[in-house]
């Protein structure tokens, strides 16, 4: 048993030291198969697990609670025995307790703390109803301390409901489409049948022009066929076969025209209809899906009907719309050079090209072709000086010569483009007479040297190609925005990646652009070249949208970099140590093996951090802004319901936050408390109100405890009896001024007759009403506090303040005028600790007292001894002072406590020496009667100098007497008469 | 279980006996019940409990919401829960006085309890200075008493058949008993020296009130005269209990306990002879009650002016709670020194028996409980309320379940149920295991379920 008891702590010890995020599932299920066999390993698990739970480091309270949560899904002994102690697992893992703030390290705290919550509301939907603490400790956390529970299931119903709303929206929307359809369904077969039959006579009449045209030139062809070179004539019978389409001119310009009209009726009207209503035909859900069916099956004959004319309409006069366009741009003399863009997958999409959609290169292709596309229009110009009459050969040659020429930026050398003329120098006119020397106005600038001067100097351009960022993903989530050539210096190589972050394999794209190049055909060229001109001119109509696209792109952009920059900041945060630490946590593999060289992944590392020069970079890169909204953000939630919760001392909640931002440079561990006890704990915490702390209480002002005391009902007579000028109680005679402000009689006699309220003449009022109000009141002692029961009419109040038995003692030391009071426990110890004065216990003594200097007198010598017995205080005195004329030593013995307690002791003092001897008995004196009063009435031994010499023996230089005496409590003592000598009257 | 039934049944057991057993053993095993919950409707702590003590039905709470609430524990207003096996039983109140009542408190109530006689009328008192009485059934108040200070706690005694007094402890010094059928303050009984958390009238006889204030000391004061008559001070002690009167003097138990307390009464008197008598009645069948001279000199001087007895406390620190046992014999006191103490109330000594507490709650009175046959305490000991053993000072159970300090709480003898409430803002409900557990399957039935 026990060492099976080990075997299940000690899995669980290994599933929880660990710095990964989640739990061993090997181990795990390890654990769980031990446990499910054996309730006492159960036990023994619960208990583990609970100990562990106490451990001061969230990361093992964290992983521990998911083990619990593991557990407790599955075993019932487990649930009972976990909501027991429900209210000490919920404190050590969500951390409600103020005092018990959940340890470091704070990032794994706070996952720690959202768990557990959520935890607790699985457990509370799934097992509440069996378990009254859980729902208590649901409720409580709930609705008194607020905390946000995720709601997970109230979520996922939301968002079933609004998928189900938004399908249920669609769905009529697709419904009222069906509608629309069928009513005009006929009406739109009626259009396109027009449509069709139009575009087929437009083809009948070109085809026959056509095929006149096409014989005639095969003739041609067939007659150059025997004297051309096979490569010629190759040439030749592609640049027919292209001819063979362009065969507009001005006959059948009239034809192409309503041709081109129908084609682009056709393909960007009708077509798109089509398709968008088999769409709606293959989602909408009708009743009858018959009628649904046949009207798809008709779209769908439609379109294959639409789609066999457009092919034929491409295959006839494909090349049509090119020569229209290159016309066109013919006349634009303006041309703006397409912006070399990186990917642009709106432009394919417009609608308007669609046609051209079989042609059309894929959009990565389209980079490449941009250039060429530029190349043609640069080129226009010269094409048209060196062919005028291109023709449809010329075409072929054209197009031939586009894709090979260079691309050159406009300049003024194109001006003196192909002349070979020469140019004088000064054709100008200019006059130089005042030059130097002889002027040649014929001088002659070469042709070559001007060509040498026009040679055009173009600066190499970067291509302003975006880099694009990393966007691997990072452990905090979001993804890498680095933007490097590359490498990232974080996560490698950079490669495309999808929205996930996982890379993608991108062979496949670079062998499109190869098979784009070798489509080096003739055809594809033109196809390409057609499909340009006819982009063109879109780009003309779209550059305006583009326009408009463009500057909400910006704005995205702008909107974009701003978060750039806070995920970069995020992210130079994240790559310090600090957050590293917890990314290991979290990712485990991959960024250890680069950043962590080596370090050890320990529980304590996580909790240990060395300080490393980016740590301080980023800490000075963060500045307290962002290092607080991170704190404010870990703590807002529970500072929150700590405010709710404990509105008083929400004071020292910031200072918690500050900790956390401090911890960066000391993190130490903190002995881990021991929670076996709750109450124990807040032991430390508590302040005992005490009793007996009467030095205090004295020592302060003693009205105050005066005041507090009777002020319950007596609050505002008792503040008019306040004098508003010595503040003490007044007593009669009471004066007040003619406006009615009061005064006590001695602060009368200071003001110089002027009231010290209201500055008017004070006269002579008594204020018999508030006399007689006071002599109505009834006050307790203020020495209450130290014991005194009583309670007084307000006059006599004072009189008995000055005798009562409570009222503190003065500090009996002699020496100096000590003004301490107290009561007798802590007058003894102010003798000890700070008169050093010698304290004795039992109730005999015997001193010796020891002078070198006796005659010295008028120092006099004070000695003071504190004797212990019978549970009281004596102070034993000897000085020496002047009686009369008589230099004399005395001796006496003081009571520390009141007159009628010391009539219960007495005392006795011997002093001698040479067979002589004086022995005084006596009653000690109370320490109430000051020193001074008690040596004046010589209640005590007194010794006469000469004969204190005398005990002293010796040459009676030195004073050596030897006092001893005792102390015993008087049996009977009834006669109580206070009989207090005054020997020296 | 059976088998004391049969015994029963074949008259074995006597009654009385069989229903102590019963009893007992239902008290063994209190745990926190699932299928009785009380819908708090406060919205602040509960500050005081109290089921009525007649039908033993009503439970009375006041909280620091400034409301009060009685709820019918015995018929929940409505269930809830899965199947048969799990169902939840709510009490909800019944009734609630709040700010919103026009003559409701302002402040925290502090103290709410039954009118003893029936529960037409109950008690609230309140830190906003007054004490007001309500007509249960039109939720009315019927009364009320402007105190000199905040209210701590009221107390009416169980037994009084010739007065109807309320007595208050409040921040001022002086104890006020507050007379229902004339609507004055009948006595004002000064002798403490700070404000009086807890009050609590003897069990055994209905003039003798029990007051402990913030000054430490607790004192017993007969209404009929003037000055309080004891004052316990810790220091004077006896080892544990009085040997219990011999078994056939138990007829005569009765008339003793009597005597007994006649004897306190008329101990009042400084100078009455029979007093050493009737006090030492006690104290010669203790092994160890040899009184010292001083002690009866003591007694012979005027109690509430002799200085020495009369600064005597019986804890370090505030008396926060008192609760006298159902015999009247024996006084438990918490203070804030975080001590139970165990007082002889016939000889006034401490019995230094050893609670086992940790921590109790310093700042509030807390309300403390016993169960009938007077054996063992319940004490909110912060968060978790413990219960002990009277006379050994051992703890029993800790029943948690609270969130925050527990306040107070209150013992049905009838159903053997604990009430407890809290700073949590919950009443929660402590009662003895389901003999008959039903076991029928329903289907959030609570089982096992291992997955793999």
């Amino acid at each position: 048993m026990e060492e099976d008891g080990g075997k299940v702590r000690a899995l669980i010890e290994k599933a929880t030291n660990s710095t990964v995020a989640h739990v061993d599932p090997r181990l795990l299920k390890a654990i769980k198969t031990v446990v499910r066999y054996s309730d006492a390993e159960l036990r023994l698990a619960a208990r583990t697990l609970m100990d562990l739970m106490k451990r001061d480091h969230s990361q093992v309270r964290y992983l521990t609670l998911l083990i619990i949560d593991e557990l407790f899904m599955r075993s019932k002994l487990f649930r009972t025995l976990v909501v027991e102690n429900l209210d000490q697992l919920l404190s050590l893992s969500v951390g409600f307790r103020r005092n018990h703030p959940l340890p470091a390290p704070p990032a794994v705290a706070s996952i720690l703390r959202s768990k557990a919550i959520e935890f607790l509301e699985k457990w509370n939907s799934s097992f509440g109803i069996h378990y009254r603490q859980i729902r208590l400790g649901f409720d409580y956390l709930k609705t008194s301390l607020r905390l946000q529970f995720p709601n997970v299931q109230a979520n996922a119903a939301r968002v079933q409901q609004e998928r189900r709303e938004r399908e249920m929206k669609t769905k009529e929307i697709l419904v009222k489409k069906f509608e629309v359809l069928k009513e005009n369904l006929v009406l739109l077969k009626e259009e396109i049948r027009e449509t069709v039959d139009e575009i087929g006579e437009c083809l009948e009449i070109v085809k026959n022009k056509e095929d006149n045209v096409v014989l005639g030139a095969l003739d041609d062809d067939d007659d150059f066929e025997e004297f051309r070179p096979l490569d010629l004539r190759q040439l030749r019978l592609d640049s027919l076969k292209e001819g063979e389409k362009v065969c507009e001119n001005s006959e059948n310009k009239v034809v192409f025209d309503a041709l081109r009209e129908l084609y682009k009726l056709l393909v960007t009207k009708h077509l798109v209809s089509v398709k968008e209503g088999i769409s709606v035909l293959i989602r909408v859900e009708v009743a009858d899906t018959r009628l649904r069916d046949s009207m798809l099956k008709e779209f769908i004959d439609i379109r294959n009907r639409l789609q066999s004319v457009k092919k034929k309409c491409v295959e006839s006069g494909c090349s049509l719309p090119d020569i229209t366009k290159i016309d066109k741009e013919e006349e634009e003399d303006f041309w703006e050079e397409g912006k070399v863009e990186s990917t642009d997958p709106g432009s394919s999409s417009e609608p308007s090209k669609q046609n051209e959609k079989s042609a059309a290169p894929p959009t990565s292709g389209q980079v490449k072709n941009d250039p060429s596309e530029c190349s043609t229009k640069k080129l226009k110009r010269k094409e048209y000086l060196c062919s005028e009459g291109g023709g449809t050969d010329s075409g072929s040659l054209r197009s031939k010569l586009i894709a090979e020429a260079p691309v050159i930026e406009w300049g003024s050398f194109l001006d003196t483009w192909g002349s070979n003329r020469d140019v004088l120098a000064n054709h100008r006119g200019l006059d130089l007479e005042s030059h130097w020397g002889r002027v040649d106005h014929d001088a002659v600038i070469p042709a070559k040297k001007i060509a040498e001067l026009n040679l055009h100097a173009t600066l190499y351009k970067e291509e302003r190609v975006e880099i694009q960022p990393c966007q691997a993903p990072l452990a905090k989530g979001g993804f890498c925005q680095r933007r490097d050539l590359r490498v990232c210096p974080f996560h490698g190589p950079i490669i495309p990646r999808d929205d996930e972050g996982n890379p993608i394999n991108q062979g496949s794209s670079t062998s499109d652009d190869i098979t784009l190049d070798s489509g080096t055909d003739l055809v594809v060229q033109l196809a390409k070249q057609a499909v340009k001109n006819v982009r063109d001119r879109d780009n003309e109509e779209a550059r305006k949208r583009k326009m408009d696209k463009q500057s909400q792109k910006r704005a995205k952009l702008a909107k974009i970099r701003e978060h750039n920059e806070a995920v970069l900041r995020d992210a130079a945060v994240a790559s310090t140590s600090r957050s590293s630490v917890y990314g290991d946590g979290i990712e485990g593999s991959s960024r250890n093996s680069l950043l962590a060289r080596n370090r050890k992944d320990t529980l304590a590392s996580m909790l240990r951090k060395k300080v490393t020069t980016k740590d301080r970079l980023s800490q000075r890169l963060l500045n307290t802004r962002a290092s607080d909204a991170m704190t404010r953000q870990l703590t807002m939630g529970e500072d929150a319901n700590y405010r709710e919760a404990f509105p008083n001392q929400w004071k020292s909640g910031p200072g918690f936050s500050s900790v956390t931002g401090m911890e960066l440079d000391s993190i130490e561990c903190v002995p881990s408390l021991d929670l076996t006890d709750e109450d124990g704990i807040h032991h430390h915490l508590h302040h005992f109100p005490s009793v007996s702390k009467p030095h205090t209480t004295t020592t302060t002002n003693n009205n105050s405890t005066n005041t507090v005391a009777s002020a319950f009902h007596t609050t505002s007579v008792h503040e008019l009896l306040e004098c508003p000028v010595c503040t003490n109680s007044m007593h009669p005679p009471i004066h007040q001024c003619h406006n009615g402000h009061t005064l006590c009689s001695t602060c009368k006699t200071r003001v110089h007759n002027r009231c010290p309220t209201c500055r008017q003449e004070l006269g002579d009022i008594r204020c018999l009403a508030l006399e007689k109000v006071a002599e109505s009141l009834e006050l307790p002692c203020k020495y209450m506090s130290l014991g005194c029961p009583e309670i007084f009419p307000y006059y006599s109040k004072l009189k008995h303040e000055n005798l009562c038995n409570f009222r503190p003692y003065n500090c009996p030391y002699a020496g100096s005028e000590c003004v301490i009071v107290g009561d007798i426990p802590f007058l003894v110890t102010h003798l000890r600790d700070d008169h050093k004065v010698d304290m004795h216990s039992g109730c005999t003594f015997n001193h010796r007292y020891v002078k070198s200097n006796p005659r010295e007198v008028e120092n006099a010598t004070w000695m003071l001894t504190v004797f212990n017995c019978f549970g009281q205080y004596f102070c034993l005195h000897f000085e020496a002072f002047q009686l009369g004329m008589a230099p004399v030593y005395m001796a006496f013995l003081r009571f520390m406590g009141d007159e009628a307690e010391a009539r219960n002791y007495s005392y006795s003092l011997e002093v001698g020496g040479n067979g002589r001897k004086l022995i005084w008995e006596g009653m000690p004196r109370s320490v109430r009667d000051s020193h001074r009063k008690v040596r004046d009435s010589h209640d005590g031994l007194i010794i006469q100098r000469n004969m204190a010499l005398f005990f002293s023996g010796g040459d009676r230089k030195e004073l050596k007497l030897r006092v001893t005496g005792r102390i015993w409590k008087e049996q009977q003592n009834l006669e109580g008469g206070a009989c207090i000598p005054n020997l020296c009257s | 279980m059976w088998r004391e039934i049969r015994d029963r049944e074949a008259g074995k057991t006597r009654p009385n006996s069989f229903k102590n057993r019963v009893s007992s053993s239902r008290i063994s095993d209190l745990q926190l019940s699932n299928y009785k919950d009380v819908v708090s409707p406060h919205r602040g702590s509960i500050n005081s409990l109290q089921v009525d003590l007649t039908e033993g039905r009503y439970l009375l709470s006041g909280a620091s919401d400034a409301s009060a609430s009685v709820f019918d524990i015995q018929r929940a207003t409505d269930f809830e829960g899965g199947g048969e096996g799990a169902l939840i039983a709510k009490h909800k109140s019944l009734i609630t006085i709040d700010k919103q009542h026009q003559n409701g408190h302002k402040f925290a109530i502090s103290s709410a309890i039954w009118y003893t006689i029936d529960t037409g009328l109950f008690v609230t008192g309140s830190y906003d200075h007054y004490i007001k009485v309500w007509d249960t059934n039109s939720t009315q108040m019927v009364m009320n008493f402007k105190m000199p200070g905040k209210v701590y706690r009221t107390a009416m005694s169980p037994l009084a058949t010739s007065h109807m007094l309320i007595a208050a402890g409040t921040e001022d010094v002086q104890v006020r008993l507050c007379d229902i059928a004339s609507g004055a303050f009948a006595h004002t009984l000064s002798g403490h020296r700070d404000g009086v958390m807890t009050v609590e009238w003897s069990t055994s006889s209905e003039w003798v009130l029990v007051t402990g204030g913030c000054d430490g000391a607790i004192r017993f004061w007969d209404i009929r005269r003037a000055g309080c008559f004891l004052v316990l001070d810790q220091s004077q002690s006896q080892l544990g209990r009085r040997p219990p009167l011999l078994a056939r003097s138990a007829v005569n138990k009765v008339s003793t306990s009597k005597a007994l307390s006649k004897g306190q009464n008329l101990s009042v008197k400084p100078r009455l002879p029979q007093k050493k008598s009737g006090g030492g009645n006690g104290i010669k069948h203790s092994p160890i009650g040899q009184i010292p001279a001083k002690g009866s000199l003591k007694q012979r001087l005027h109690p509430g002016m002799l200085s020495s007895q009369d600064r005597a406390t019986a804890h370090y620190g505030a008396v926060t709670g008192l609760k006298t046992t159902e015999d009247g014999m024996y006084l438990l006191s918490a203070g804030s020194d975080s001590r139970i103490r165990l007082w002889d109330v016939k000889s006034g000594r401490n019995t230094l028996v050893n609670f086992e507490t940790a921590r109790l709650q310093t700042s509030k009175p807390i309300q403390l409980a016993t169960t009938q046959d007077s054996n063992l305490i319940f004490v909110p000991c912060m968060t978790s309320v413990k219960a002990f053993d009277v006379w050994s000072g051992k703890m029993r159970v800790t029943f948690r379940g609270h969130y925050e300090y527990v306040n107070c709480c209150w013992f049905s003898s009838q159903d053997q149920e604990l009430y407890t409430g809290g700073n949590d803002r919950q009443i929660l409900v402590w009662s003895p295991a389901r003999l008959i557990s039903n076991e029928d399957a329903s289907p959030a039935e609570d089982q096992d379920n291992w997955s793999d």
